[in-house]
């Protein structure tokens, strides 16, 4: 793809804080995050625990507890801040929850033919709607009654990861942000995530995978690794950065570390 | 308290009592006679606390009844019993006629008129007509006198010993604007499986009559009954349900509650588990909007050793809206080692709508396993801001989580009848809240 084309996403001295019930405004978690993440790529985002990861998950996708203090976060050139959640949805935007939510009552057929209806603005057919998620079932390893079941309700770990899959594979996003995906998975289900995100990569997507492990860059390999300590990002390189993260820890990349 | 002039009360009950036979007119002159003496509750009792008991008093005797029903609800399938084992429709408390699929009519199941079956079928009726009246410490009988009294008819159900109905019994039951008072009964002998399923509409949307109802439902030794109670009535209507049962030996009574409409509702439901091994399991799914005043009280008694119940009540209140529940139970001595869950959930739509949930458990054993649960709150962020982010608007998510948040009790009505109609009113009522 031309460099003349604006990249997937553009974070430009992002800087992000909390927002507290009563509507105050916290210390910042982000402190100027700058990444360019163009179509076709993966970028890996490593970080301990409360680097701030899962911060930038949060606010790229809308969430109503952070607020964008300073700087831009840019999709396609359109600046994301005050865009409604649903309409970064339907702009190809997905974010692969750590935590997914479980849904009730809410079966998990009628939960995705109604995103997928969301996501593309029109119904879609029956007839084009089973075979393809039979598809995806059958790639995932899940059961067809799987899809009877209400969404992420009494599911495993693994149940609820391969939920996210099922979710992003048919929604085709353009930039799918991935929070901790590989966290609590076994080895199986762990290749059947790494899988599903190879399957995603085209010239025209993009991925960011947000991850406390190098363990899932095995799989699916990097283009850019970037190293987030206390909201900033310290270090950025190639994939081989996620090697050596892995085997020296985050330490020396603290400021002031020698 | 005084009770409004009961010589129109009076001559109504007799003229009525003229076409019954004896027994059953004396039962309704001693209706009256109960309801004249006992006068109108008092608020101070915990049963109407929240409702108002004037506001249930008739201003007349029972209007007479329509002869015409109107259009079938869409799940009737004239002609063809493909869904149910019987059809019946009834209008202001009379049924208009009932049929009942001819190729299973030789196991004898009954889907009558109660005051006709009153007369030809007293050795059935007569035994169980009025005898839940003192059950459940009689809880809210003096209106289940008044409508003793005055009943204009109602529906009359027999599922013989042994026989299962592998399809409901489908009934229809629409008001108008008066004042009508019916009574039903519902027998489920020892052995026998079968489900009724009972809606009840307003002719008009903007009629504002008044129903007293009383059902009773006898739950046989090992019987296994499903009874499923859709109210969709007009915003102005009044709507007094006495819903009782009584559940015998190793029987099982399922009830599914789900109210939709009214203007104003009172409804009671109690639950007898007279001998061991009885269960009941009670769901009920409320949702009030516009001006809705809803109030049920349920009342569960494990009067015998090892019985189980099992409830779920859950209310969303949109506009400015109020709805109330009272779930009581009780375990006597008489009941150890039984098992009772309880749970009361309310979701809250709107700051102007109020729920109060009110447990009140009384347990005079130890030897029980017993659970209760109560929660009040607005929609959870959470799930919400996770099915935005999956493409569905603000309005979408809100309207799946409502009716995930009901889908238990829905999913528990038989397929083709009623459900899909009643998420259709949830999503438009959700539609026009939001």
């Amino acid at each position: 793809m031309s460099t003349s084309h604006p990249p997937l996403l553009e974070l430009s001295d992002l800087r992000v804080a909390p927002v507290a019930d009563d509507g105050s405004v916290g210390k910042e978690i982000l402190k100027g995050i700058s990444l360019t993440l163009r179509a076709g790529t993966v970028h890996a985002l490593m970080g301990r625990n409360g680097s701030g990861k899962s911060t930038l998950s949060a606010v790229l996708m809308g969430h109503p507890k952070f607020r964008v203090t300073g700087g831009s976060m840019k999709y396609l050139g359109e600046d994301l801040t005050g865009i409604p959640v649903h309409e970064r949805a339907r702009k190809g935007l997905f974010l692969c929850f750590q935590y997914p939510m479980a849904l009730p009552g809410v079966g998990v057929a009628q939960f995705l033919r109604q995103s997928v209806k969301g996501v593309r603005g029109a119904d879609v057919p029956s007839k084009e709607f089973r075979p393809l998620v039979k598809k995806h079932l059958e790639a995932l390893g899940i059961p067809q009654t799987f899809m009877t079941r209400y969404v992420n309700d009494g599911f495993s770990g693994g149940e609820k990861k391969r939920m996210e899959m099922l979710h992003m594979l048919l929604l085709e996003p353009r930039l799918a942000i991935l929070d901790e995906v590989d966290s609590g998975l076994d080895v199986d289900a762990l290749k059947v995530v790494a899988e599903s995100i190879n399957r995603l990569r085209s010239p025209e997507r993009g991925q960011l995978l947000v991850t406390h492990y190098q363990r899932i860059l095995d799989y699916v390999v990097p283009d850019e690794v970037h190293v987030l300590l206390d909201g900033e990002i310290v270090r950025s390189g190639a994939a081989d950065l996620a090697r050596e993260v892995e085997s020296r820890g985050y330490e020396w990349l603290a400021k002031g570390a020698a | 308290m005084s009770v409004s002039p009961l010589s129109p009360l009076v001559s109504a009950s007799l003229a009525r009592a003229s076409g019954d036979p004896d027994w059953l007119a004396a039962a309704r002159a001693a209706g009256l006679e109960r309801y004249a003496k006992g006068g109108l509750p008092s608020r101070a009792e915990h049963l109407w606390r929240y409702t108002d008991p004037v506001r249930l008093v008739p201003g007349s005797a029972p209007s007479d009844p329509e002869t015409r029903f109107g259009d079938l609800p869409p799940d009737f399938a004239d002609g063809t019993f493909e869904r149910a084992s019987a059809y019946a429709i009834a209008r202001d408390g009379v049924l208009l006629r009932a049929a009942v699929d001819p190729l299973i009519a030789h196991l004898g199941f009954l889907v009558e008129d109660l005051r006709a079956a009153a007369a030809s079928r007293r050795a059935l009726v007569e035994p169980r007509l009025f005898a839940l009246r003192d059950t459940c410490d009689g809880a809210g009988g003096r209106f289940d006198d008044l409508a003793a009294a005055l009943f204009t008819g109602g529906t009359f159900v027999h599922v013989p010993r042994g026989v299962t109905l592998d399809r409901p019994v489908r009934i229809a039951h629409r008001v108008g604007g008066g004042f009508a008072a019916s009574r039903s009964l519902v027998v489920a002998e020892a052995q026998c499986t079968a489900t009724v399923v009972i809606d009840l509409s307003s002719a008009a949307e903007t009629d504002a009559g008044t129903l007293h109802e009383t059902i009773e439902i006898h739950v046989g030794r090992g019987a296994e009954l499903r009874v499923v109670f859709v109210q969709r009535l007009g915003d102005r209507a009044t709507h007094a349900p006495v819903v009782r049962s009584r559940v015998e030996r190793d029987g099982v009574l399922d009830t599914v509650t789900v109210a939709l409409g009214g203007g104003l509702v009172k409804s009671l439901q109690t639950v007898e588990l007279a001998e061991p091994g009885a269960r009941a399991n009670a769901l009920g799914i409320v949702f009030a909007d516009g001006r809705r005043h809803l109030d049920h009280h349920t009342f569960l008694d494990h009067a015998a050793p090892s019985t189980s119940s099992d409830l779920d009540y859950r209310a969303a209140v949109a506009g400015r809206s109020r709805s109330s529940f009272t779930g009581r139970l009780r375990i006597p001595a008489a009941g150890a080692r039984s098992s009772a869950h309880q749970s009361n959930r309310n979701l809250v739509l709107a700051d102007t709508a109020r729920a109060d949930a009110i447990p009140e458990l009384e347990i005079l054993t130890n030897d029980v396993s017993c659970s209760h649960a109560v929660a009040t709150s607005p929609i959870d962020e959470e799930q919400l801001h996770f099915a935005m982010t999956r493409g569905l608007s603000p309005a979408d998510a809100r309207k799946l989580i409502v009716l995930g948040f009901f889908e238990p009790a829905l999913e528990k009505i038989p397929p083709g009848m009623l459900a899909d109609g009643v998420r259709e009113v949830l999503e438009r009522k959700l539609g026009a809240a939001s």
